[in-house]
């Protein structure tokens, strides 16, 4: 994972979260408000253009397509997208850890 | 119900196009500046305009994925999409935060630039034509001009709005492109193409075309005049 990949845009950040399981892009946008209270309202565009780079960087993949029953495409993280997670996880520890200072 | 229209600015068409929504007006096609409405209950469709990966079309991909969202292709035109989705349905909005904003309007102004640039190819081909002795030619080369210097100013706006959306991410005060060209030089320009033209037609009677024609070309030039002058001062001042 390059160093240029940090810090993940929100977007990205909750994108990564709500695909730790499956999940179709309706289903990101609705738990991505879910989780954030309405905060994170993810629009069509900028979703859609996520799943995409996100795919080429190999950060999710999709899960299952089932044409027949038309059901909708849903994606996951790879293993490579939980890397990267964990590195943005210890970068806002760090923020977070640091914060304490304001207090003393 | 069809509309002409010419836009170089997408989020004033989309404004547009909600507007006529919300007056009972979905739009249902668009071909060359060719707007089709349909009679619709009153805000019963929300509009937005994405630009697309493909010309002319969306992807599979892209279909399935708004389709999932409840989202509708109106029309694809070059790489624009017009999309829209049922105002029952919720909010709708396409790019909701700075940094795929950026990267929209990004390819939007890629998009200008190439336009741009072809378009004053063309008017030098034009001009080359005229001077050769093919005087029509100074009659494409006056409307030419007039759109090239409508994608200029959509190219700088459209920077503009790249601008300000950096700015924000970056909390620094970015300093606005004012090479804007005035609308004016552009209105002279397409009225004495038209001039042109009738000096062209054989079939307007010279009574009538003389002093028509006089007036029409007095007024091309005081408008490409003032609108030169313009041009000129809004770069003077943004160059202080």
């Amino acid at each position: 994972m390059a160093e240029r990949d940090l810090p993940l845009t929100e977007a990205v950040y909750y994108i990564l979260l709500a695909l730790r399981k499956p999940n179709h892009g309706y289903g990101i946008t609705q738990e991505v408000e879910q989780l954030t209270g309405g905060r994170v309202a993810l629009g069509a565009g900028t979703l859609y253009g996520a799943i995409q780079t996100l795919q080429k960087k190999g950060w999710i993949d999709i899960y299952s397509v089932d044409t027949e029953s038309r059901k909708k495409k849903e994606y996951i993280i790879t293993d490579a997208g939980r890397e990267v997670f964990e590195e943005e996880k210890r970068r806002l520890q760090e923020l977070l850890n640091n914060a304490r200072l304001m207090e003393g | 119900m069809i509309k002409f229209k010419l836009y170089f600015d997408k989020d004033e068409e989309t404004k547009w196009l909600n507007e006529k929504a919300d007056e009972g007006w979905a739009l249902t096609g668009f071909f060359a500046g060719f707007y089709t409405f349909e009679k619709c209950e009153k805000g019963k469709w929300k509009y937005q305009i994405d630009f697309g990966q493909k010309f002319g079309t969306a992807t599979e991909d892209y279909r399935e994925f708004m389709a999932d969202a409840g989202i509708e292709i109106v029309q694809c035109w070059g790489y624009w999409i017009i999309l829209r989705k049922l105002a029952s349905a919720g909010d709708f909005q396409l790019y909701t935060d700075v940094e795929s904003s950026i990267e929209h309007y990004s390819k939007i102004l890629k998009l200008f630039k190439v336009v741009t640039i072809i378009e004053i190819i063309i008017l030098f081909m034009e001009i080359m034509a005229a001077v050769s002795g093919a005087a029509i030619g100074w009659v494409g080369a006056c409307i030419i001009g007039a759109l090239t210097i409508a994608l200029i100013n959509a190219t700088v706006k459209t920077k503009n709005t790249i601008l300000e959306l950096k700015s924000r991410q970056s909390g620094t005060e970015a300093e606005k492109d004012n090479r804007q060209v005035s609308p004016l030089l552009m209105a002279g320009l397409l009225l004495n193409s038209c001039a042109l033209l009738m000096g062209q037609s054989d079939s307007l009677s010279p009574v009538m075309a003389g002093p028509v024609r006089m007036g029409l070309l007095i007024i091309a030039i005081i408008f490409m005049l003032t609108g030169a002058a313009k041009t000129a001062a809004m770069r003077r001042n943004s160059s202080k």
